[in-house]
């Protein structure tokens, strides 16, 4: 018996067939020499990653033609997915949770403003830049040491109460900037296409290491000790030693993403950079691309942004927000593996079983 | 972004305007031929110059707040008199409204939008000042006029244009008189209060934001010239400030009255507790809530006999001729409207009516739009002298401490008198009691306390 699934599924095959075949033997070079590295490809798979980055590289040719504010929406989905991507080398591969990585962009934020307010207001941008990423990795550590010996519920909720404590911290000291926070540091450029690209670039890279690592055994560790932590200690693997690692790895993406989002805005304060709901729409990002798969909650950022600043641009900002978490809760639900993650490896099956 | 200015913010949010919205230009690239033919105009670092007929002007103000919506109602009406009349060059004055949501993030992505998007030929409005100093260096950078008629801190002019003319030159300020000046309007007023009832011991409280710096440093000073002893003091946060201790700690000095510099801080619960403890002191100051036209009655009466300074003086005293003839129009047409408020504008209002008058004027002058040379609408703007709805209008040139600002006006004492107070008095009839030229009534003080 055949049902309706089973017959689109067919049709499916049928139509992306012939284009697997088309582009296969070019994905077979792409995993010749960096599917090692990378993971292995069909031809549909590569196809849909080419387009992507060429669409992202070729952005001003085509978006202007979408809104007018595309160029701005493309440079913040750029920078939340650097957050989402982060958040998921360490969340979505472990399986231990974080609700309060906002804490790491924002250290690295405060660090870049700190530093202009009372060190030197012409500090060079290179200074202030890797002393915050810097920042965000020893505020990583610090969590990490004492949370990821505990198993269970007990580092999501303490980098919970992380976060709420960082809040309170900056608008407790007037030396942190209160609720308007700092307006020192100085934005990249005003110009939107320029602006983009400064967000994208270290996007990419960042993608790209992280897919890396994620393949690598390191990866593999992880993704392990999310499935079975007892049997990853059993193997003589000490999973404390690697979730620290895993935070290590989130922590300095999350730096960088940090000094970004600073020269996006020029300013530095609670609000934009420690709120506790910037910690949730990361996750949010991340479930809703496909969590544990770092390509997923990239995708999952500009998706989010796109409907946020473009799609829902005419509602209200509470209508914008519920309307994303019915998304969220939606794919939950009903795809827990994550909107891109599906669409992956649905691609993935067309043309026999080469992943 | 150089200014020493802070910027309150919201997480990343996005710009909403009515008219030609995002939404529609997604369908219009939808349809595809239509979305090619738009490309033109779109995106692109700046765009067009502006338009060559008419005057398009981007509105920018918290719309959820009947400060907004009073001044987006103002513009349209000034709109309105100006295309009934000759127009601008030929064409209308439009309207485009830009939400902050009082947030400095959102009016980035909303000025953005505004620029690049309906290339606007200028800009009108913004309350906070965070938020109108996060949009200076975006302004001008664009060189897109910017008129800000409703955020006072003296770092808006000062600390740009006051120390690069030619970057900033784009940015003027029509109104209120910037929070330097207004400390010396309250000095003024502090010393009427002495004169009439003796009051010479004040508790001085403030927002803890950007807007209230000057009266932090100014204000001891110029009371203490005037023989008036502050006996408390305190910057209140403006997340959560704490009203109630604030208020056992005063009552325990011998304070004749509250000072208070209330914007961001909803001044309501003082009130109310004040109103019930019956407190043995006034309340005097600035308070933007209570500057909401229908605040007696929103505070069930609690806001008898507190007063605040506010530009145009809510429209109860003829500041100029123009000035009651403007609110009654407004009341005209939006007396039912169902969003507040309904019987004035709040401040910006008044401000903003002025604005986009004499934009609209020195456009025509120029026979060109304020984007078709800064230079030429810069000179222009220094001639201007104006009788508007809030007074006269006349700015600093190049040379002063606050480039672009509105000079205040001084009476023959040398007080200061664009900066008028009111008092809720009686059955909540609302009273201009300073300057004494303006003046409906005199200062009352509770009758608890006489």
């Amino acid at each position: 018996m055949t049902s309706a699934k089973d017959t689109f599924d067919r049709g499916l095959d049928r139509v992306l067939g012939p284009i697997e075949r088309a582009f296969s033997p070019v994905a077979n070079l792409f995993n010749r020499y960096l599917g090692p590295y990378f993971g292995k490809l069909n031809g549909l798979q590569f196809l849909l990653l080419a387009v992507s980055i060429l669409a992202l590289l070729t952005a001003e040719l085509w978006a202007p033609l979408v809104s007018g504010t595309m160029f701005r929406t493309l440079a913040l989905a750029s920078i939340w997915a650097i957050f989402a991507m982060s958040w998921d080398i360490q969340s979505g591969y472990t399986g231990y949770i974080s609700f309060g990585h906002s804490v790491l962009s924002g250290i690295a934020a405060y660090t870049t403003a700190l530093l202009l307010v009372n060190v030197n207001p012409e500090m060079p941008f290179v200074v202030t830049a890797v002393l915050s990423v810097l920042a965000s990795l020893v505020l990583g550590l610090l969590i990490a040491l004492p949370t990821l010996r505990l198993e269970g519920p007990y580092f999501s909720l303490i980098t919970f109460v992380g976060v709420l404590l960082f809040y309170r911290l900056t608008t407790a000291y007037d030396a942190l900037g209160g609720i308007p926070g700092f307006s020192q540091p100085e934005v990249f450029t005003w110009d939107p296409v320029m602006r983009y690209y400064y967000m994208l670039v270290p996007m990419l890279l960042v993608a790209l290491v992280l897919t890396f690592l994620a393949r690598s055994n390191l990866g593999m560790i992880l993704v392990a000790i999310r499935e079975n932590e007892s049997a990853v200690s059993a193997a003589g693997i000490n999973p404390t030693k690697f979730k620290i690692w895993s935070f290590v790895l989130s922590s300095i993406p999350m730096g960088i993403g940090g000094v970004l989002l600073v020269g996006f805005y020029g300013n530095v304060d609670p609000a934009t950079f420690i709120l506790v709901d910037n910690s949730i729409e990361m996750i949010a990002m991340a479930v809703l691309g496909g969590m544990g798969s770092i390509l997923g909650p990239l995708g999952g950022a500009f998706l989010f942004e796109f409907l946020n600043e473009e799609l829902l641009g005419g509602q209200s900002r509470s209508v914008r927000y519920m309307i994303l978490w019915v998304l969220v809760l939606l794919v939950l639900v009903f795809a827990r593996r994550g909107l891109f993650r599906k669409i992956w490896h649905r691609l993935g099956e067309v043309g026999g079983d080469r992943r | 972004m150089v200014n020493n200015g802070r910027t309150p913010r919201e997480s990343a949010s996005n710009a909403r305007i009515s008219g030609v919205g995002r939404r529609s230009f997604l369908k219009a690239t939808g349809a595809g031929a239509t979305g090619v033919a738009l490309a033109g105009c779109l995106g692109g670092n700046g765009g067009d110059e502006g338009s060559s007929e008419g005057l398009k002007v981007g509105h920018i103000g918290p719309m959820t707040s009947p400060l907004g919506v009073g001044s987006l109602r103002s513009a349209n009406m000034a709109a309105n008199v100006v295309n009934e009349g000759d127009g601008v060059n030929g064409g209308e004055v439009e309207i485009v409204e830009g939400d902050t949501e009082a947030s400095a993030s959102q009016a980035q992505a909303v000025v953005e939008e505004l620029i690049q998007q309906e290339n606007v030929d200028m800009l009108v409005g913004v309350f906070a000042s965070e938020v109108a100093l996060s949009l200076v260096d975006l302004t001008a950078d664009n060189d897109v006029p910017l008129l800000v008629t409703g955020s006072a801190s003296p770092q808006v002019t000062r600390d740009h244009a006051g120390e690069n003319y030619d970057k900033y030159k784009n940015i003027f300020r029509p109104g209120p008189i910037n929070s330097d000046l207004q400390a010396e309007a309250m000095a003024g007023y502090a010393g009427y209060l002495k004169d009439l009832h003796d009051w010479d011991q004040v508790a001085f409280l403030r927002d803890n934001a950007a807007w209230t710096t000057s009266f932090e440093e100014l204000i001891p000073g110029l009371l203490s010239e005037r023989d008036i002893e502050i006996v408390y003091e305190s910057a209140l946060s403006i997340d959560s400030p704490d009203v109630g201790s604030v208020m056992d700690e005063i009552s325990g000095t011998d304070a004749d009255y509250i000072l208070r510099f209330f914007a961001h801080i909803d001044g309501s619960s003082m009130l109310g507790t004040w109103h019930d403890g019956q407190y043995d002191f006034g309340i005097e100051g600035i308070h933007v809530t209570g500057m909401f036209p229908g605040y007696f009655e929103a505070s069930q009466g609690a806001a008898l006999y507190e007063t605040t300074a506010q530009t145009g003086a809510a429209g109860v005293t003829d500041i100029t001729e123009k000035t009651v003839p403007f609110v009654e129009s407004y009341r005209e047409q939006f007396g039912d409207a169902e969003n507040p408020p309904n019987q004035a504008p709040m401040y910006m209002g008044f401000t903003t009516y002025d604005a986009i008058n004499i934009v609209s004027e020195v456009a025509n002058e120029n026979e060109e739009s304020p984007r078709g040379s800064i230079d030429n609408f810069v000179d222009s703007m220094l001639d201007v002298s104006h009788t508007g709805v809030a007074g006269t209008i006349e700015f600093y040139g190049e040379d002063s401490d606050y480039p672009h600002d509105l000079k205040e006006t001084r009476n023959d004492q040398g007080d200061i008198v664009n900066y008028p107070v009111t008092q809720w008095q009686g059955d909540g009839s609302l009273e201009c009691v300073y300057p004494e030229q303006y003046r409906t009534a005199d200062h009352v003080m509770p009758e608890w306390m006489r």
